[in-house]
């Protein structure tokens, strides 16, 4: 390609090396399109430049050199001698605009330049057009373009083709690296948005298989003061980001709307409003969420637009509940049902179409009727969590395929909710109800010292026990009612199968248990102390189901050695 | 509780009497801070506190991180068996510079 004539490539061989590194490191591309093209320009003696790249159909002007500037420019590819140059992937050399048919004088009259000839190159790169450099009007010599010059700038032209390829695919590169960045983030998120699994015993249970890192499902499984538990599960219309941002929303809706609502209709009612107000781009959710009752056996639901959740019962046909009512993020104001069902120890089933969209080896979908056949080959009286497992590995057994999130909830009238058993002290002790005040925290440590004493506890442990109390009663004061409160903090002290059991019932707001965390003692600063303190000196501490209308109850356990009776 | 400040052989006494809890905390705690503002070294005199509280515990924490960026020493004295468990439970007895008496702080 390097040729000895005096206008060669070699001399130009910088200039390519400066554009190619002026592309690479750019964060401006059209600002570095522009840089070359004058520098082009300049060195083939043009009057003016301009390039154009082509985008959906079109030419457009990314840059221009000289006295007009035509940037932003669009013109059909089929049009003019740039449309000829890229169609035909050829240098166009024009010695007098006015004897070429495809020449657009327009731009000329608006602005009074005057084009004589003209230069144009495709910029050609694996074997593709990405644009064109069009120069005009030589400034030296005859004012033609010559051959030589249509070799410098075919060369030129696809230098910076090359460059601005690498450039867009550098840029595509960052993109997708910062998607992915984005989209596990998100998936850490979600996972951390997704209920804890909890002990056996418990009557409702749920499991989430996303299909792609992010997922468009969610379920939710909350308990409540009262002794109900609030279930949610819900499928996103869409994939991506947007579908997990209005999953997170609509998943936090649930959160925060189901502890001061009844009625599963209205509470689904307040969802579907809150996201009508700031609903995206025709997205919407499908969702069924309820509440348990405290006895285990009732079950209040609604149905927004899902899949007809199953109640199965020992022994007697599935029985499938229907959606009524539309999905939620549609039509503000939109009024749901609720429906009342009584379990009578039979499981209700609710799931994402993940399951009954699944397919067989013959490509047939497994539905409803599939569903309540995989649910009725499985053991009676496995573990819930079990049964779910079970059911998505037999929608995932091998030769059948799924091909959206799976996502299952499961509500078991099996077994009575936990903690639910009527409390029952062995040996009372003692009872105190103070407010949750500062200055009742002395009588609360006699009472707790005078009991234990009473129980047998060794002077060391008393001492821790009062401690643990006292820390216990701050953090009610501090964070559940939020400060020194006239609402009440019932005390109760008894012995129990050897231990000296403290329970401590507030009437504040449900507290979270998994945000109380002990601090890290490598860090001097005070705060999480009293938890620390709490871990630190019982045998055991938990949160049991309180009573109706209390909030919390924190049960502190410490094992009582030794020592005699009173 | 009882608090009470004096100067004794160039340190700033504080005499704590009583039980340090969150009753007490909010009192405790400017007490402490106005002492290490004093431009002298702080003993703290524990052996009249029967009880203290993870509040009473930060105030002390706080009151110690004060007087190190003053360049001032901060002590306590006398722990009750009580105190200094509560002190150990926070991992802070290796924290604190602790005497066993006033007179061992002040004529140290």
């Amino acid at each position: 390609m390097i040729d000895s004539h005096p206008h060669g490539l070699a001399e130009h061989l910088d200039l390519i090396a400066a554009m190619s590194l002026s592309f690479a490191t750019s964060q401006n591309l059209d600002a570095s399109l522009k840089h070359g093209l004058e520098r082009i320009a300049d060195a083939l003696n043009a009057e003016a430049a301009s390039l154009f790249l082509t985008e959906r159909g079109e030419l457009v002007c990314h840059a221009c050199a000289g006295p007009v500037d035509i940037t932003g420019l669009r013109i059909p590819v089929s049009s003019g001698i740039v449309g000829r140059a890229v169609i035909g992937r050829t240098t166009q050399t024009v010695f007098d605009v006015r004897n070429d048919p495809d020449f657009h004088a327009n731009v000329d009259s608006k602005t009074g330049f005057v084009t004589r000839s003209i230069l144009c190159a495709p910029m050609v790169v694996r074997n593709e057009a990405l644009g064109a450099i069009e120069l005009i009007n030589k400034s030296t010599g005859d004012g033609l373009f010559d051959a030589p010059d249509a070799r410098v700038l075919e060369a030129l032209a696809s230098a910076a083709a090359l460059a601005l390829l690498n450039a867009r695919m550098a840029q595509a590169l960052v993109e997708q690296e910062r998607m992915k960045r984005e989209m596990e983030l998100a998936a850490q998120i979600q996972h951390s948005l997704l209920p804890e699994d909890r002990p056996a015993p418990f009557p409702i249970a749920g499991l989430g298989r996303p299909f792609r890192e992010v997922a468009g499902d969610f379920y939710d499984i909350l308990p409540l003061a009262d002794g109900r538990i609030g279930f949610c599960l819900g499928d996103v219309s869409g994939k991506g980001m947007d579908a997990a941002l209005l999953m997170a929303k609509t998943a936090s809706l649930f959160r925060a709307l189901a502890k001061d609502e009844c009625d599963p209709a209205l509470l689904v009612a307040r969802i579907n409003d809150e996201l009508c107000e700031t609903a995206s781009q025709g997205k919407f959710v499908t969702l069924v969420a309820g509440f348990l009752d405290a006895s285990g056996q009732k079950l209040s639901f609604s149905n927004a637009g899902h899949e007809p959740p199953l109640l199965i019962r020992k022994g007697q046909p599935a029985i499938s509940l229907p959606a009524p009512s539309p999905p939620v993020g549609i039509l503000p104001g939109t009024v749901y049902e609720s429906e009342e069902v009584a379990l009578d120890g039979g499981t209700l089933y609710i799931f994402t179409d993940g399951l009954t969209e699944s397919t067989g080896e013959d490509g047939t979908m497994l539905g409803a009727e599939g569903v309540a056949a995989l649910i009725g080959e499985q053991k009676d009286e496995a573990p819930l969590a079990d049964k779910l497992a079970a059911l998505a590995d037999a929608a995932l057994a091998p030769g059948r395929q799924v091909h959206d999130d799976l996502t299952l909830l499961a509500v078991d009238g099996h077994k009575p909710p936990i903690d639910a058993q009527p409390f029952q002290p062995i040996l009372r002790l003692a009872r105190l109800d103070v407010p949750a005040q500062p200055n009742r925290l002395k009588m609360v440590r006699r009472v707790v010292a005078e009991s234990a004493s009473l129980a047998g506890l060794s002077d060391e442990k008393n001492a821790d026990l009062v401690l643990a109390v006292d820390e216990a009663m701050q953090n009610i004061i501090r964070h559940a009612y939020g400060g020194p409160s006239d609402k009440p903090v019932n005390i109760d002290i008894s012995k129990e199968e050897g231990h000296l059991v403290v329970r401590m019932t507030d009437y504040a707001p449900a507290v979270d248990p998994s945000r109380i965390r002990p601090r890290d003692l490598d860090d001097v600063r005070p705060g999480g102390l009293g938890t620390h303190f709490i871990q630190s000196v019982l045998d055991d501490h938990r949160f049991e189901q309180p009573p109706p209308g209390a909030g919390n109850r924190l049960k502190l356990s410490i094992r009582i050695e030794q020592g005699p009776l009173p | 509780m009882n608090i009470s400040v004096r100067e004794d052989r160039g340190f700033l006494v504080m005499t704590l009497d009583g039980e340090a809890d969150l009753q007490h905390t909010p009192t405790l705690r400017k007490m402490l801070l106005e002492s290490v503002s004093g431009g002298k070294p702080v003993v703290v005199d524990m052996s009249n506190v029967s009880y203290i509280d993870s509040s009473g515990v930060a105030s002390l924490v706080e009151a110690y991180q004060s007087a190190r960026k003053k360049g001032f020493s901060f002590a306590l004295a006398g722990l009750s068996p009580a105190a200094l468990r509560v002190l150990q439970l926070a991992r802070l007895d290796r924290v604190f510079t602790i005497h066993a008496t006033l007179d061992a702080a002040v004529g140290g």
